[in-house]
C-alpha cells in the first residue's frame, strides 16, 4: 500500500510518500515540500497538500491509498506595536519626520504655520513658519526675502520640494528648513508648530524632549506630560516638525497592552517589558479567540551599543506574540478525505513523529533529545530510561520573521528572506561591505536602486535586494541573531524547564526548517552550552537535511502500529 | 587645489542651472566643462562620476566599468541629484 505522511506546518507543507509491505521496512519513494496554503489545520491547507501529493503521484505513477496526519494544533503569530503613531495618544500633538537627507539650518524654532502667499500681506505680529508649495527655488527665495524685508518674523520654513538647502542659501543659512514634506499641503494653516534640524549625523534633541517640546509649542504643564509620546516618536530623526492640535489626555488608556490570563486566574500584560510566563501557563490572551496551550512573546531586540536606535525601538513598545491553540475542529482531515478520495488517518502527536523521523539520520539512532524547530513551535522531546517527555512551545521561525519584519519595516515574506540571507551595504556601484566589515568588488556596477542601501544578498547568484531600513549590515546582523536568540533559544530554555531539564552529555538532534539556519544552530548550541550536549543537525533519511522529520516519522509510526 | 567633484560636460545654460541646483541642494561639488561625453567627463572627475547630455536625455557615466551610461534621465534635476548622492554615498532616492 502507498501512504503519504503529511506535515502541515505554519510555513511549509511536507509530504513523504512510501510503500508499505507486510514484514518490511517502509520504502520511501518521494519527499517533497511546498508552501502551506491557508492556516495550519484549515480546509484551505488541503490545497497545498493535494497539490504536492498529485505532483508526486504523477511522477511515481501511483497514488496513495492513505494520508497520514499528525494531531495539529494551530499556531498564530503576530506583532503588536502599542506605540505606533496611529495607535497612541500623542497628547494633541501631530508629528512628522521628513525623509529628506538635506534639510537646511540648525536648531529648533517655533511659529505659526502660514502659506507663502500670506506673506504678501501685512506682517503678523508673531513668528511664522511659511509653507512653500512646489515652486521654483529662486522665486520662493525672492518672496521669502521680500517678506523678511517688510518685517515678517520667519523663524523656520517648510518646503514641499527637495529645495531646503537651495532656499536656505538664498534666504538665511541659519534658519531651520525642512524639505521634501510630502503632505505640506495638509499642514493646518494657523496652527502653532515647532521645527528642528540637527547637524549631519545627529538627531533632534529639543523636539525629542517632552518639556522642551511643550515649551516650544506653548503647551501648559498639564499637556506637557501628554506630549511625551510625540517626543518619543521623534527620537533618532535628524529633522522633524511638531504641530499643536486639540488637547487630549496623552494618557495610556489607548495604548494599554492586552492581558494574558494564566491558568491560576491571574493576569499579566503582554508587554515588551514583561517576560512571558512559563510554558503552558497562559490559557487566554485578550483579543485571541481560542483556548490556549501556550503563549510566548518577545520584544524587538535593542542594540546595547547604540542608545539612539535602542530608544527608538523601545519607544515602539512592540512585541512579537505567538499563541498555540487547543485543537478545534478537524476541518483539514475532513477536507482531505472528501477531496482526495482516500482514507485520512491521524497517527499521533507531531513530537512523536519528529522523533521517529529524526531517528533516520545516519548515526543518530534513537537520540535521547530531539528538538523540532519549525515555523510555529519549538517542540522538545526527551526520552531516557524508558521515560519520554515532550512539550511544544509557541513561537519559532514565524515569530522571528515578525520581529525581523518590524525592525526592517517589511512584510513577513520579505522578513523571512531577511532572516536567512546575508546582508551587505552597497557603498558604491562597485563596492560591497559585508556583515563582518570586509569588502568585495563587483565586476559590473550594482543596480542604482541598491546603492547606499542595506541589501539582502542572494547566495546562489549574488543578486541584491535593497531594503529601506537605514541600518549598517554589521548592526542588522546583530539584531537578526538577537531575534533568533530571543525567540528560539529562549523558547527552548522554557521547554527544557517544562520537562524538568535536559540530561547533560547526551545527543540532541535538531530538525525542522529553522535547523537549516546555522545562526539558529549556533544560538541553540550557546543556550545549551553548559549541558555539554552533542548537538547535531538531523539528516532525514540521510538525504533531506533537517526537514521532513514529521512527514517521514508519520509513515514510520504508522508502519510500526500496523 | 580644487575639491573632488563630479564633472558635468555641457553648454546648455538651462541644463547646467538645473544640475547645479541639484548639487547645491546636496552640498556636493560640481565642475562644469564644455560639451562632451559622460564617460569622458567621468574620467576627468576625481570622483569617477560624469554627466553629459546624450541623445535621449542626461547621461550619468562611471569612470570604471562598462562604457555605456549607468543611468539616463530626461529630468536633469533628478539625475543631478542622483549623481550628487552617489558621490556622497547617500541613497539615491527616486530613480528614472
Amino acid at each position: 500500500m502507498i501512504v503519504a505522511g503529511v506535515d502541515v506546518g505554519n510555513a511549509t507543507t511536507e509530504v513523504a510518500i512510501a510503500r508499505l509491505s507486510p514484514g518490511r521496512e517502509p520504502e520511501f519513494l518521494s519527499v517533497t515540500r511546498g508552501p502551506t496554503t491557508g492556516a495550519k489545520g484549515s480546509a484551505a491547507a488541503a490545497d497545498g497538500v493535494l497539490d504536492l501529493i498529485a505532483r508526486a503521484s504523477r511522477r511515481l505513477g501511483e497514488e496513495p491509498a492513505r494520508i497520514l496526519l499528525a494531531d495539529l494544533h494551530p499556531v498564530e503569530t503576530g506583532l503588536r506595536e502599542l506605540a505606533a503613531d496611529e495607535e497612541r495618544d500623542l497628547g494633541g500633538v501631530a508629528i512628522a519626520r521628513p525623509v529628506s537627507a538635506t534639510p537646511s539650518g540648525l536648531g529648533a524654532a517655533a511659529g505659526r504655520l502660514v502659506d507663502l502667499d500670506d506673506l504678501a500681506g501685512e506682517p503678523a505680529g508673531e513668528p511664522v513658519i511659511p509653507i512653500v508649495p512646489p515652486l521654483d527655488f529662486d522665486e520662493a527665495s525672492a518672496r521669502l526675502n521680500d517678506a523678511r524685508a517688510r518685517g515678517w518674523r520667519i523663524t523656520a520654513i517648510v518646503v514641499a520640494n527637495d529645495d531646503g538647502v537651495l532656499i536656505g542659501n538664498r534666504v538665511d543659512r541659519t534658519l531651520p528648513i525642512i524639505d521634501e514634506v510630502a503632505d505640506a499641503a495638509d499642514l493646518p494653516r494657523g496652527a502653532w508648530a515647532a521645527i528642528e534640524v540637527a547637524a549631519p549625523g545627529g538627531a533632534v534633541e529639543q523636539l525629542a524632549d517632552p518639556l522642551r517640546l511643550a515649551v516650544l509649542l506653548a503647551l501648559d504643564p498639564a499637556r506637557a506630560r501628554g506630549a511625551r509620546n510625540a517626543a518619543r516618536g521623534l527620537v533618532g530623526h535628524r529633522a522633524a516638525i511638531a504641530v499643536r492640535g486639540e488637547a487630549s489626555s496623552g494618557d495610556s488608556h489607548r495604548d494599554a497592552p492586552p492581558l494574558a490570563t494564566l491558568r491560576d486566574g491571574s493576569q499579566v500584560p503582554v508587554d515588551h517589558a514583561v517576560a512571558p510566563p512559563a510554558l503552558g501557563a497562559v490559557r487566554a490572551v485578550e483579543g485571541v479567540d481560542a483556548d490556549l496551550i501556550d503563549a510566548f512573546w518577545a520584544p524587538l531586540p535593542a542594540p546595547d551599543d547604540d542608545a539612539r536606535l535602542a530608544l527608538a525601538l523601545h519607544a515602539r513598545r512592540a512585541v512579537g506574540l505567538a499563541v498555540l491553540a487547543e485543537r478545534g475542529d478537524r476541518v483539514l482531515e475532513a477536507a482531505l478525505a472528501e477531496r482526495a478520495g482516500c482514507e485520512v488517518v491521524v497517527v499521533g502527536a507531531e513530537t512523536a513523529a519528529a522523533v521517529a523521523g529524526a531517528s533516520t539520520t545516519p548515526g543518530a539512532g534513537h537520540a535521547p533529545i530531539v528538538i523540532d524547530m519549525g515555523g510555529g513551535t519549538v517542540d522538545l522531546h526527551v526520552g531516557l530510561g524508558g521515560e519520554a517527555r515532550a512539550v511544544a512551545a509557541a513561537g519559532a521561525g514565524h515569530l522571528v520573521d515578525r520581529i525581523c519584519g518590524a525592525i526592517l519595516g517589511v512584510d513577513h515574506l520579505r522578513a523571512e528572506q531577511a532572516k536567512r540571507l546575508p546582508s551587505v551595504h552597497v557603498e558604491t556601484p562597485f563596492i560591497l561591505r559585508h556583515e563582518d566589515g570586509g569588502r568585495t568588488f563587483l565586476e559590473r556596477p550594482a543596480p542604482a536602486r541598491c546603492v547606499a542601501h542595506l541589501c539582502l544578498a542572494e547566495r546562489r547568484d549574488g543578486s541584491l535586494d535593497p531594503l529601506e531600513a537605514a541600518l549598517p549590515p554589521e548592526l542588522w546582523a546583530r539584531l537578526r541573531r538577537a531575534a533568533k536568540r530571543d525567540v528560539i533559544a529562549a523558547n527552548l530554555r522554557r521547554a527544557a524547564e517544562a520537562v524538568g531539564g535536559l540530561p547533560a552529555g547526551e545527543l540532541a538532534v535538531l530538525v525542522g526548517g529553522c535547523a537549516e539556519d546555522q545562526e539558529v544552530v549556533d544560538e541553540v548550541s550557546l543556550a545549551l552550552a553548559d549541558l555539554d550536549l552533542a548537538i547535531a543537525r538531523g539528516d532525514i533519511l540521510g538525504r533531506h537535511g533537517p526537514r521532513a522529520a514529521v512527514a517521514v516519522g508519520l509513515v514510520l509510526l504508522h508502519a510500526e502500529a500496523a | 587645489m580644487s575639491p573632488p567633484s563630479v564633472v558635468l560636460a555641457a553648454d546648455d545654460a538651462a541644463l547646467i542651472r538645473l544640475v547645479r541646483a541639484a548639487f547645491e541642494e546636496e552640498a556636493v561639488p560640481l565642475a562644469v566643462v564644455g560639451a562632451g561625453t559622460a564617460r569622458a567627463a567621468a574620467v576627468r572627475s576625481p570622483l569617477g562620476i560624469g554627466l553629459a547630455a546624450g541623445p535621449t536625455g542626461l547621461e550619468l557615466a562611471l569612470a570604471t566599468g562598462p562604457d555605456e551610461p549607468w543611468l539616463v534621465d530626461r529630468d536633469p534635476r533628478r539625475l543631478g541629484r542622483i549623481a550628487a548622492r552617489l558621490a556622497a554615498r547617500r541613497p539615491l532616492g527616486e530613480l528614472p
